[in-house]
């Protein structure tokens, strides 16, 4: 059995290594008191004013060992192993006579509240949550005052070691969902995790997904908006993205702003969203199989002029659309990655200068362009991102379809997507079906699974 | 939940018009068709009304759980596999019909091949969801393609070119006694409650209260299935075409919309509901096929190769048929199926009697 002091030499010796590890001993007439902590992860103005000023400071006495155990930022020393754990994430080992103290010091500089970026709307908050984990929660309490939201900690990653805060309100929370969910996380199995959408990977229980089950958003307004829905929500420190969740389709068809504009309003624009969902997944296949299949379809005049605009491509109208959508997939990749300054430039010369040569040269038809032109706009009408990703890939899996079958294969193609939407589910909860407030629906859950399940065992 | 009751019923009422009842009805227009519609709404609602107060006495009860308590051991099993062999035909007719639409009206250069099997891959995949899930499936399809159909039924019932002397002649013949086969092509509009063998596992508390809309609807999309193409083409015109009602829709146009012709909204639409109908038939075979011949006790691993195995199994006949079929093979097979179809109705009905008198008994 080691002694305190050895305890900390240990310690000392092990972190010592790294260059941004501080030990600082102070002496004064009431003995000697070495800190140990990481420069770089503690506010040493905050160790300054409640640790070495106090310790300076007469009238004291020999209580300083009470003072040290009656402040906020204390916790006990239990073993090497898990001080150390908590060292790395700024806590202050102290060594005074005779005995560890750990204080929590940490101090993050990134705990700015950021601005809403990917969600935005035109009237609404427009300050979403913060990087730092515990003013994320502070923002969501004060919208959500209510004595029944519980949060719950936890750590995610084996290396990273996040912060996560679960929350949800008690109330309206479905029990059952709240045991799986909290057995999901317990399970995951990961070395790193620093987003959300990296959690909801590791969450969801299939390997292979394209439509996300889970909601990534980054509005404190949507949070409290779902967590009185009974949904449940994931904080990550790190990231100023919250995870929502179960979430089926509706959810990400739906922006805040429908809640905050009048009624024919909220549903016009949800409309105009539904149609833009249906032009970006099928208007490409539409073309291939209108142009190469069935021109009869559409009004003479119209099948002529598309006919005369494609006089000059050499190539079958499924090379052209092709040709086009990954431009049009490269211009949207570059313009993320692109610096803000340049990026509308990029844009500008690919999408105005590119496409007007391609016409010009034969490549592709005018009317193609259009084509492209209104399935990356429509695209991006979806208002969360994840959807608008697995969107943008599975139109091309109606493409292929209608490039082999014409119109049955746009069918076929819209079918699928829709079959395959109708079969995910996101914690029991079917992902795509019509009137979703059903008093049916736990009887029903229960029924099919013990159906389709059941009769096996 | 009961709405899916109700979608079950409307989407088979929707099937009429692409099975071969309009042809059959119209090729015995003189002889007996139009009484045969008239008999028909009395018996489907018969059999519809007796079926679901029936079925309400037997609640999450499907085929097979009925059957294992009330027959003996055996018996219950090749019961089931033969009612499986009606929907499955029933959903593999369907897509032959459907391919040979799509071959003759829309992609001429497509082959019997390519068509059917990207349907039975779709098909293959949907039939294996649980049952809640095609349900759901049913609903989206149904919800999203009817109002359009019932603007194309209008606006056909509407064309000022439709030839109300021809209706009215056929309409004269309505004395003559129906044969078997025109009652049993006219009752198919009301098959659609007959699902409820495996769906029934869903339902715990079956509303009928609006059952009495069923002779109303049925009855009307009958009557417009057969009497639309007569009007449209003529009382004695109408029987030149092999597929009366893509004839009809191909003679209507939208004059100020995207789309003038009409047969490919058509086709569409139908192609959705056909699609969603063939899904829901092999579902309940799947269903009853897994039922009958799968060991209580199987794991869940063995229920899943099984299940692929049936699936399979589905595909292969039904491509293998599709190669021999020809059009007037296959309309002389749908005939055969649709009488065989209208005596099993009786039986299936008068087993869920039996089976909620003894089973509420014990």
């Amino acid at each position: 059995m080691e002694t305190t002091e050895q305890t900390f030499q240990r310690l000392n010796e092990q972190l010592r290594q790294s260059a941004d590890v501080v030990r600082h001993d102070v002496v004064s007439d009431k003995g000697r008191m070495c800190l140990l902590y990481i420069k770089s992860m503690c506010d040493q103005k905050k160790i300054h004013e409640r640790l070495i000023v106090p310790f300076h400071e007469t009238g004291m006495g020999s209580d300083f060992s009470t003072y040290l155990l009656s402040l906020l930022e204390y916790s006990p020393y239990q073993t090497a192993k898990k001080a150390l754990e908590h060292f790395q994430k700024g806590i202050v080992i102290i060594f005074y006579k005779n005995q560890l103290y750990l204080m929590d010091f940490s101090s993050n500089p990134n705990n700015s509240i950021e601005d809403i970026l990917v969600e935005s709307v035109v009237q609404g908050p427009t300050k979403g949550l913060s990087e730092d984990i515990e003013i994320s929660l502070t923002l969501i309490r004060s919208r959500y005052p209510q004595p029944t939201l519980r949060v719950m900690q936890g750590i995610a990653g084996s290396i990273s070691r996040t912060r996560v805060a679960m929350l949800y309100d008690e109330r309206t929370v479905d029990p059952k969902l709240l045991q799986t969910v909290k057995f999901t996380f317990a399970n995951i199995d990961a070395e790193v995790i620093q987003t959300v959408n990296q959690l909801q990977l590791h969450m969801n229980k299939k390997k292979r997904t394209l439509f996300p089950t889970m909601l990534t958003t980054e509005r404190p307004d949507r949070i409290v908006y779902n967590l009185a829905q009974g949904k449940i929500v994931f904080l990550l420190n790190g990231t100023h993205f919250a995870l929502v969740l179960p979430a089926v389709f509706f959810d990400f068809m739906t922006s805040m702003e429908d809640l905050y504009q009048s009624y024919w309003v909220g549903r016009f624009t949800l409309v105009l969203r539904y149609v833009a969902l249906l032009i970006s997944l099928t208007l490409a296949a539409w073309y291939v199989a209108l142009t190469s299949f069935s021109p009869e379809v559409l009004r003479v005049q119209l099948s002529l002029s598309i006919a005369g605009s494609r006089a000059t491509v050499p190539y079958p109208s499924y090379v052209e659309v092709m040709f086009m959508l990954v431009m049009m997939e490269m211009l949207t990749e570059a313009s993320i990655r692109l610096p803000k300054s340049i990026g509308s430039t990029a844009t500008t010369v690919g999408g105005l200068i590119l496409g007007q040569a391609a016409t010009q040269a034969g490549l592709v038809s005018n009317i193609m362009i259009i084509i492209v032109a209104s399935v990356a706009i429509s695209n991006f009408v979806i208002p969360i991102n994840t959807m608008t990703t697995g969107l943008r890939v599975s139109k091309y899996v109606i493409l292929l379809l209608a490039t082999i079958f014409g119109l049955l294969g746009i069918l076929v193609g819209t079918l699928a997507v829709v079959a395959y939407l109708v079969r995910l589910d996101s914690f029991g909860q079917p992902y795509l079906r019509f009137f979703y407030k059903s008093p049916f629906q736990a009887e029903m859950r229960k029924t099919s699974s013990n159906a389709n399940g059941g009769t096996g065992t | 939940m009961n709405r899916y009751y109700y979608y079950l019923i409307f989407h088979n009422m929707l099937m009429n018009v692409l099975a071969f009842v309009p042809t059959i009805l119209i090729k015995q227009r003189y002889d007996g068709a139009v009484m045969a519609m008239i008999l028909s709404v009395a018996i489907g609602t018969a059999l519809i009304l007796l079926f679901s107060f029936q079925l309400r006495k037997l609640p999450g009860m499907g085929l097979p759980e009925m059957a294992e308590r009330m027959l003996p051991f055996g018996l219950d099993r090749i019961m089931n596999v033969s009612f499986a062999a009606i929907y499955y035909t029933a959903g593999m007719m369907t897509m032959l019909v459907f391919a040979d639409y799509t071959i003759r009206f829309v992609n001429p250069d497509l082959n019997n091949y390519q068509v059917i099997g990207v349907f039975f891959i779709l098909v293959g995949l949907i039939c294996r969801f649980p049952s809640d899930r095609v349900l759901y499936f049913l609903e989206i399809v149904l919800v999203c393609s009817a109002p359009l159909i019932a603007f194309i039924l209008i606006k056909a019932a509407l064309n000022p070119f439709l030839r109300w002397d021809s209706v009215v002649s056929v309409m004269q013949f309505v004395w003559k006694t129906p044969s078997y086969s025109a009652l049993a092509a006219a009752s198919y509009v009301f098959t659609g409650y007959a699902n409820m063998a495996v769906f029934n596992r869903l339902f715990h508390k079956l509303d009928c209260r609006w059952l009495w809309g069923v002779p109303i609807i049925g009855g009307s999309i009958l009557i417009t299935s057969v009497f639309i193409p007569i009007g449209q083409l003529g009382s004695d015109g109408v029987e030149a075409f092999v597929y009366p009602w893509m004839t009809t829709a191909d003679s209507m146009r939208i004059e100020l919309g995207f789309v003038e012709r009409v047969l490919f909204i058509f086709y569409i639409l139908y192609g959705g509901i056909a699609f969603v109908s063939m899904a829901v038939h092999w579902h309940v075979a799947h269903e009853l096929v897994l039922s009958a011949l799968l060991p209580k006790k199987a794991t869940e691993k063995l229920r899943n190769r099984f299940s692929w195995t049936t699936v399979a199994l589905f595909s292969g006949v039904a491509m293998l048929i599709g190669q021999y079929m020809s059009d007037q093979l296959l309309f002389r097979v749908g005939n055969w199926w649709l009488q065989i179809r209208f005596a099993a109705e009786f039986g299936l009905v008068l087993f869920v009697i039996i089976a909620a008198r003894r089973l509420r008994r014990t």
